[in-house]
């Protein structure tokens, strides 16, 4: 169901109705209702991927949550007769069976992404290029509706229980609602467990005032999505299409306005979003912050798709530049480096797998693993000339803000146009 | 040893505002390589173990904080 569909806003105003006319205690079942509905009417082959998520997810919480508990209790149990190096021992031991649960359902969770949405692209490429004309994979398999979104903010929450963050959610319909929220499956924002879940669950009465900015919110969002994007993309469409007619100042102009296009679908889409969670009484994180006002590439990130460059710092960039293999990666390079770049290594390694990360997160074609990349090497490059007074200076004036903007934006359409 | 984490947190971050109105995660004074460099300072400084766990803003949203951690993992 599309978010700019006159049966989204019917959806939307009788899932609306039924939780305010729903007694307090049970409106959190109303938004999983509706939730399931709304997967259900938008991509029915696939809910069973969904649920599978859902159901691994809770019970690796729940297990990895009782390795913890078991581990306290013995150790408080034991507390006179084990010695610190005996303690050390017994943390290790059930540290190794959450590690080994949490491998579990990170290898289940994301084999079912890389299965559904990388697998059949893979092998069609290399059917190709090795000319192997029996080795086909069919479009068989849809690409399940936000498969993406839902898998990341499940493992999101899967972790944060590892690192004991806070409680696993002990009730699996309250957490197929965390997991399924309907605003946020089509684009995300990719939310975590303890900022959104207690909103889900908690009742919330009619306002007036915040159902009002609600709906406001969701027509900037239509506005963005169908008088600016959509416009802009019949002319972007036009150059991209026929990018080998359509030179010099048309494929400028085509860059320019896929920039334009990209920024109002993809934000207006998470206003929309955040518009109706807001009817809900649900505060929905921002995933953008006027990127294109970003003096660097690092702050882009932190304007752009804030909750996915977040997740992948948490997630996927402080684990490894932190992990004891490249702390000793770091020391070992301090020796050849010098102690500067020595002690960047490690920073350095993790940016490259951040960004290769979120560049596939984007597809699996080759342009999107390069996107992400060629982000790491500015990033990269940032890190290992900080304070080196080089400054990449663009060919019109760097004081002219509109220029300056669009002059590193347009190296990221360029690409994401291809 | 609070003396030594503000050399060291401005060491990593020279402009760093350490007055106490702004939080240092929460407010962005410090970003995600100042962590980085900082967890990787106070581990050979103090001879703990930060790891990815404790990188919660609560931690870190502060020099007090910050000196909260270090001695409870000293401990």
């Amino acid at each position: 169901m599309s978010f700019v569909s006159i049966s989204f806003v019917i959806f939307t105003a009788a899932a609306a109705g039924a939780y305010f006319l729903c007694p307090a205690k049970y409106r959190w079942c109303v938004l999983l209702a509706a939730s399931q509905i709304f997967y259900l009417l938008s991509s029915p082959r696939s809910y069973v991927f969904l649920l599978f998520t859902t159901a691994v997810t809770f019970a690796g919480g729940l297990f990895i949550e009782r390795q913890t508990e078991d581990c306290r209790a013995y150790v408080k149990e034991h507390k006179e007769e084990l010695d610190r190096k005996q303690k050390k021992e017994i943390r290790a031991k059930y540290e190794k069976r959450k590690q080994g649960i949490l491998l579990a359902v990170l290898l289940a969770d994301f084999g079912i992404l890389a299965f559904v949405k990388y697998f059949r692209i893979y092998i069609n490429m290399l059917s190709e290029t090795l000319h192997l004309d029996w080795l086909h994979f069919d479009a068989g398999i849809l690409i399940p509706l936000g498969i993406s979104f839902y898998t990341f903010q499940s493992v999101g929450y899967l972790i944060d229980i590892y690192r004991e963050q806070y409680r696993a959610d002990r009730n699996p319909a309250k957490f197929a609602l965390f997991v399924s929220w309907f605003p946020q499956i089509v684009q995300g924002p990719i939310s975590r467990h303890d900022q959104l879940a207690e909103q889900l669950y908690e009742p919330h009465s009619f306002q007036y005032e915040r159902i009002k900015f609600g709906i406001q919110l969701m027509m900037w969002g239509w506005f963005k999505k169908l008088v600016i994007a959509d416009r802009v993309g019949v002319f972007v469409d036009q150059v991209f299409n026929r990018y080998t007619e359509y030179t010099g100042i048309y494929a400028i102009l085509g860059v320019i306005g896929y920039t334009i296009q990209i920024y109002g679908d993809f934000s207006g889409g998470m206003d929309i979003a955040r518009g109706v969670s807001q009817i809900f009484g649900i505060d929905l994180t921002l995933n953008f912050k006027r990127p294109y006002f970003a003096t660097s590439i690092p702050e882009f990130w932190r304007r752009w798709h804030i909750t996915l460059g977040s997740w992948c710092r948490d997630y996927i960039f402080y684990p490894i530049s932190l992990s004891k293999f490249f702390g000793k990666l770091g020391k070992n390079s301090r020796k050849f480096f010098g102690d500067r770049i020595g002690k960047l290594v490690p920073v350095i390694f993790a940016q490259l797998i951040t960004f290769f990360v979120i560049g596939i997160w984007h597809g699996a074609e080759f342009k999107y693993i390069a996107y992400g990349l060629y982000q790491a090497v500015f990033i990269i490059g940032g890190i290992l000339f900080n304070g080196a007074d080089i400054q990449a200076e663009c060919i019109v004036s760097m004081d002219d803000i509109p220029c300056r903007r669009l002059c590193h934006c347009d190296f990221w359409s360029l690409w994401n146009g291809l | 040893m609070k003396e030594k984490v503000i050399e060291i947190l401005t060491e990593v971050r020279p402009d760093i505002d350490l007055s106490g109105e702004v939080k240092l995660i929460d407010d962005g004074e410090l970003e995600s390589l100042d962590v980085v460099a900082l967890v990787g300072e106070l581990n050979d400084e103090f001879d703990i173990n930060i790891s990815v766990k404790h990188l919660i803003p609560e931690n870190f949203n502060s020099v007090d904080a910050i000196v909260k951690l270090v001695e409870s993992l000293q401990e």
